[in-house]
């Protein structure tokens, strides 16, 4: 490969030493990796907070776990510029639609953000099975996004008892045995699920 | 500004192109996934100077994680929010990253049915399409991507669900060889690999290309062809602002032959901007996607389905008629996005996370859509699913229940926007004779082909039977939009053995063209 640059020669910055690619993780949720994660989508004060209405209207309320708006909200914000850039701007446009809902479904001069919890939540169930195919798609669209950040959020992890990182982490030291020369125990096998049948015949 | 850790020798990114650049080689070969890393492997161990240019980034083994939150933004185009426009709308996923898809797959390692192959030479008029003209390069592949039975030890609670209910309905079960070396069964295939046991060209193809002397342009994405007198010589495109994700520098690289292998959605995408293809009008048409529709069972018992490996075989039992069943891990957090409620209705079920298994009827495609040039960097894929497969989904959402409730499931939850639970076989019956509307059905797909299909005539296909496009010599295509027809199987080793091809023969026209010249 032959390089040129087109115009100031010369500015690339040093290269810093190199690591060995070959560097087992643990799957920890925040990789250490310097990747440079985008900025948050720019969003005026107001449809931030109209997201995080919709955001409390979709999430579970108690005894489910109970994630800050903000943080789910934040996260969606930091997904929008990897999103084409209509597809953003759509998405905050989406947010404007269905904090107007009450306005534009029941005719009530209400933002969604004024409307307590469980109606706003009903009114979001209401569009998710309108018939009006858009309307739908808008609802489903946002509760997709919005229960996707939700229940990846530890705390929640933690109500579900899922734990994948402690598995992970325990596979990845099976293989790191394996590969060095190590043969598989009975113990690495994974149990079978307690089938009702052999349940049955075991009693 | 940081430059990402690491990062290996001959990999650069955003951070060396502080300024408008120009690279030059002989190859220039754009994606590396499992077209683009293939056939440039072929090409730089033949000897050439391969150049790869990636859109996505160098994601090392050691960032992957089973959460959504930092894997999206690093391996996923558009961090997942990509959607085939019609009636019903479909999602479907593709890898933005060093290793394209193949990060991000389930690694499945399926050759195509022999009719389907047979078909393709029949097509083409070329018998090296036919299963056994091919047999030799989906034998090199399966060597070089160790294509392989799954070890007992990574056989999980919810691949023993679908191959116990497959006994139980004496329906044929077929274990997956998959591109693997001792997997341990970790079931995070879909956001990369942790252990490095799945053999993604992250793995494979590319460390060989790049041990073989190839160097990879990561982060630019490429936006036109460069074409001088005809013929193809390089392409253009630009780096982005990794904070604001906006275009900046431009990058030209320019080489005596450049491969496309950017996915039957992008290769057509960046195409149309030439128009190429002119005689057949065939570019961008030709859509096959394999759509699937899921089907979760609960069981009243614990399955834990994140143990154990993604998909450990598949039921074949109706393959001939172009249904395939099989289980798909999901972790909460991308189950999320499919609930049939939010609220306290999406927690009541939710909390019966570890007693559920996520199956998968993957429909083989009747029709076909198509791929438009939209406005603002979007393509715009296009597809009408017929009434002959929405029967198909009904069918197989059938079965897939009828097998879930035959080890135990107390219920399921179908692929209907306007009804989801079923508790029993007669109410899984009563849903379906509701089933009228196409617009109800939930679809989802990963395997999306045939945009620029191969043929042996110009009015007909997009490439010849070399990979290269009709009117616009030195540009080759090397991915699943090359496919002819639908192949009813996971794609991936079927990309590697065309790519495979493709770069071999034109590793030999470059060779004959030097001869030529130094002659």
């Amino acid at each position: 490969m032959t390089t040129e640059a087109a115009s100031r020669p010369g500015t690339d910055p040093p290269r810093p030493p190199r690591v060995p690619p070959s560097f087992w993780g643990d799957a920890r949720r925040v990789p250490v990796d310097r990747f440079p994660e985008a900025a948050p989508f720019p969003m005026p004060a107001s449809v931030h907070a109209a997201l995080e209405a919709i955001i409390r209207a979709v999430t579970p309320p108690p005894p489910a776990p109970q994630v800050p708006p903000d943080r789910i909200a934040m996260i969606l914000r930091r997904f929008m510029p990897y999103f084409l850039r209509p597809m953003a701007y759509g998405f905050c446009a989406g947010v404007v639609m269905l904090d107007a809902a009450p306005v534009w479904r029941t005719g009530r001069l209400k933002r969604l953000q004024d409307l307590p919890r469980g109606e706003a939540s009903e009114l979001l169930e209401l569009l998710a099975h309108s018939s009006f195919g858009p309307v739908q798609q808008l609802a489903l669209m946002f509760r997709g996004a919005i229960l996707s950040m939700y229940f990846d959020q530890p705390e929640v992890h933690a109500a579900l008892e899922f734990n994948p990182e402690a598995w992970m982490r325990s596979r990845i030291r099976l293989r790191r045995r394996l590969l060095d020369g190590g043969k598989p125990r009975k113990s690495d096998h994974i149990p079978e699920p307690q089938w009702p049948d052999a349940q049955a015949s075991a009693r | 500004m940081n430059r990402p850790m690491l990062i290996p020798d001959g990999v650069l990114t955003h951070v060396d192109y502080t300024c408008k650049r120009r690279y030059t080689a002989d190859v220039v070969v754009v994606g590396t996934g499992a077209g683009g890393a293939a056939a440039g492997a072929e090409l730089a161990e033949a000897g050439h100077d391969v150049l790869f240019v990636e859109e996505g980034s160098y994601i090392p083994q050691s960032s992957f994680n089973p959460h959504l939150e930092h894997s999206m933004p690093r391996l996923y185009r558009d961090t997942g929010t990509t959607m085939i426009f019609g009636n019903p709308t479909i999602p479907y996923v593709e890898g933005r990253a060093v290793g394209g898809s193949t990060t991000i797959n389930g690694g499945m390692c399926w050759r195509p049915p022999t009719r389907v192959m047979d078909d393709w030479a029949r097509e083409t008029g070329d018998t090296s399409l036919g299963a056994e003209g091919m047999d030799w390069y989906f034998s090199r592949v399966e060597e070089r991507i160790n294509a392989k039975p799954q070890p007992s030890y990574s056989i999980g609670p919810d691949n023993r669900v679908m191959s116990r209910g497959a006994r139980k309905l004496g329906w044929e079960y077929r274990e997956n060889h998959r591109n693997q070396d001792q997997c341990v069964g970790t079931n995070n295939c879909g956001f990369g690999c942790p252990t490095g046991a799945k053999q993604s060209t992250l793995l494979s193809y590319m460390p060989r290309a790049m041990g073989a002397g190839a160097q990879c342009l990561t982060e630019i994405r490429v936006e036109r062809l460069l074409i001088e007198g005809g013929r193809c010589v390089g392409v253009a495109g630009r780096t982005y602002d990794p904070r604001t994700r906006r275009p900046s520098h431009e990058v030209e690289v320019r080489g005596r032959a450049v491969v496309i292998a950017c996915g039957a959605i992008q290769t057509p995408y960046l195409l149309l901007r030439h128009r190429v293809a002119r005689r057949s009008r065939q570019l961008g048409k030709n859509l096959l996607l394999h759509p699937n529709v899921k089907i979760t069972g609960l069981f009243p018992f614990d399955i834990g389905g994140w143990a154990g490996v993604s998909q450990g075989g598949q039921v074949r039992e109706f393959h001939e008629e172009g249904i395939v069943l099989a289980e798909n891990f999901i972790p909460p957090g991308a189950m999320g996005t499919h609930l049939p409620h939010h609220g306290s209705r999406a927690w009541e079920l939710m909390t019966r996370y570890k007693q559920m298994v996520v199956g998968g009827a993957l429909v083989e495609d009747s029709t076909s859509g198509r791929v438009l040039r939209g406005p603002f960097g979007m393509p715009l894929p296009w597809y009408q699913v017929t009434k002959g497969d929405h029967a198909r989904f009904k069918k197989g959402a059938r079965l897939l229940s009828e097998l879930f409730f035959s080890v135990g499931a107390d219920a399921v939850l179908l692929p209907f926007s306007n009804a989801h639970l079923a508790r029993s076989m007669a109410e899984v019956d009563r849903i379906l004779l509701g089933q009228t509307r196409r617009k109800w059905l939930e679809l989802f797909t990963v395997h999306l082909m045939g945009t620029a299909r191969m043929g042996a005539r110009e009015d007909r296909s997009v490439i010849d039977l070399d990979g290269c496009i009709w009117d616009l010599p030195g540009c080759y295509v090397a991915d699943a939009s090359v496919f002819p027809t639908a192949i009813g199987v996971n794609p991936q080793v079927t990309i590697m053995a065309m790519a495979t091809r493709i770069g071999l023969r034109l590793a030999e026209t470059l060779q004959g063209e030097h001869r030529a010249a130094v002659a």
